[in-house]
């Protein structure tokens, strides 16, 4: 299991004479995420994490193909519903479901919309996209000799994949004509999933194909060239995906 | 009043928890049945978000998928939870259910008999039991509130209640471990306007 700070340092020291001085630099943190050394469904959140600064231990599972095997199968008894992701906060309460994580530490930063309206167009926008992610986790989990036939089914031009990337590329246009973010005037929850399930992943796999969608190919420019993101991006380990 | 038409299918489906939602609420809306026929035609008019259903349109403003609706209407109508961690529970409960369903779905497609026997067998022993077996401590844990959150019904209920409508498929009382689970279900279906709705609503086969 690989432990360390997200988007800040936080070192603890062994106890010293004062106690206060231990409690207060060996305090749970405000926030612990738990999840597979994967960017996959946590990544979202910890974009989130990194983009408001905010500290938080970030946990991970080693995690080597699917099925899952080793470390993961003997700590899976400690979770609700034996899955993570999972985020604890100081207080001792327990998240799981990565979108209703993601969501909450959204909400915290005021970046999960700013109406109802706007939330739910938010919403809509991480389900669909997670729709489409689960096509390219078929692909970087089928064997080597599948892999070409997975591709082909996830990047074709009337795959459920496509399809949803047509439609986000129609939404984001449509938001004031799309050089700017999927929902209202500022980043949201929706750009970092959509960068870290979807654009992320077909740059690294089929970067050709994103150039079928040029407002999309931008956002994704617009969200790379945040600072925090960019330090981020930089610092986070390799992971499969 | 916002002038709310919701569409989907002429079924339960994933759209109830939503007209369940409206039900509690008591709050009117137009409940367009689409025939499978008209799916097609209405895919190309281009006003589906995602190519999918169902839809909400909200003063013609449309929203799509449909915890993504649910939770938006629950938000205006104070079905979403208090807090925001409780809504945040709401929300995770909500995916469980929804997650298990997907699960179910897939089993059920089984056209292979033996596969599907199978296959029911399988989700019995491990979903059933991880997700059901989680929600029974969840409410265990939420004192002798008859809700899964908090002290008063949630969206999270309403997706149980519709979700639990399928559950039968799998030809076995599911809760027969988890009473506490149970015990949520049956009070949430009695609310007069859930029992009011379910009892009046089309019959439809899924």
């Amino acid at each position: 299991m690989i432990k360390s700070a997200g988007s800040a340092a936080t070192t603890t020291k062994p106890p010293t004479e004062n106690h206060l001085l231990y409690a207060l630099e060996n305090t749970m943190p405000k926030y612990k995420l738990t999840y597979f050394n994967l960017k996959a469904r946590a990544e979202d959140t910890r974009l989130l994490f990194a983009v408001t600064g905010q500290d938080y231990e970030d946990v991970r599972i080693e995690f080597t193909g699917y099925p899952v095997t080793g470390e993961f199968l003997d700590i899976k008894h400690n979770f609700l519903f034996r899955e993570v992701p999972v985020l604890e906060t100081e207080d001792g309460v327990r998240l799981y479901q990565s979108h209703a994580i993601a969501r909450y530490v959204a909400t915290e930063f005021g970046l999960a919309g700013e109406t109802n309206l706007e939330k739910a167009k938010v919403d809509m926008i991480i389900d669909s996209i997670d729709e489409a992610f689960s096509s390219l986790v078929w692909y970087y989990f089928a064997e080597d000799d599948q892999k070409p036939i997975k591709f082909k089914e996830a990047f074709d031009d009337q795959s459920s994949f496509t399809n949803c990337m047509d439609s986000l590329e129609r939404l984001l246009t449509a938001n004031k004509g799309g050089d700017g973010f999927f929902v209202g005037d500022k980043l949201t929850w929706a750009d970092l999933k959509f960068h870290s399930s979807l654009g992320d992943n077909i740059k690294r796999i089929n970067p050709d194909y994103l150039k079928n969608y040029p407002k999309l190919s931008s956002l994704m420019d617009r969200i790379e060239n945040v600072p925090a993101i960019k330090t981020w991006m930089a610092k986070r380990p390799e992971t499969m995906f | 009043m916002p002038v709310y038409k919701l569409t989907y299918f002429d079924a339960r489906g994933i759209a109830e928890p939503i007209r369940l939602i409206f039900a509690a609420a008591g709050v009117e809306y137009e409940d367009n049945r689409l025939h499978h026929e008209k799916w097609a035609d209405e895919k190309a008019s281009g006003k589906y978000p995602f190519n999918a259903m169902p839809i909400l349109e909200v003063d013609g403003v449309v929203i799509a998928q449909s915890h993504a609706i649910a939770r938006y209407l629950a938000n205006q109508y104070g079905l979403a939870g208090q807090t925001d961690m409780e809504k945040a529970q709401v929300d995770m409960v909500a995916d469980v259910i929804f997650d298990l369903g997907k699960k179910m779905g897939e089993v059920l497609m089984e056209q292979d008999e033996t596969k599907k026997a199978e296959a029911i067998k399988a989700i019995l022993e491990k979903e059933i039991v991880t997700f059901l077996g989680g929600l029974e401590k969840i409410v265990a844990k939420n004192g002798g509130n008859k809700f899964l959150v908090g002290d008063k019904v949630t969206w999270a209920d309403l997706v149980l209640s519709g979700q639990a409508d399928f559950y039968g498929a799998l030809k076995t009382d599911v809760f027969a471990a988890y009473p506490k689970l149970k015990a949520v279900l049956d009070n949430v279906n009695a609310l007069p306007n859930i029992k009011a709705w379910r009892e009046k609503r089309p019959k439809t086969g899924y």
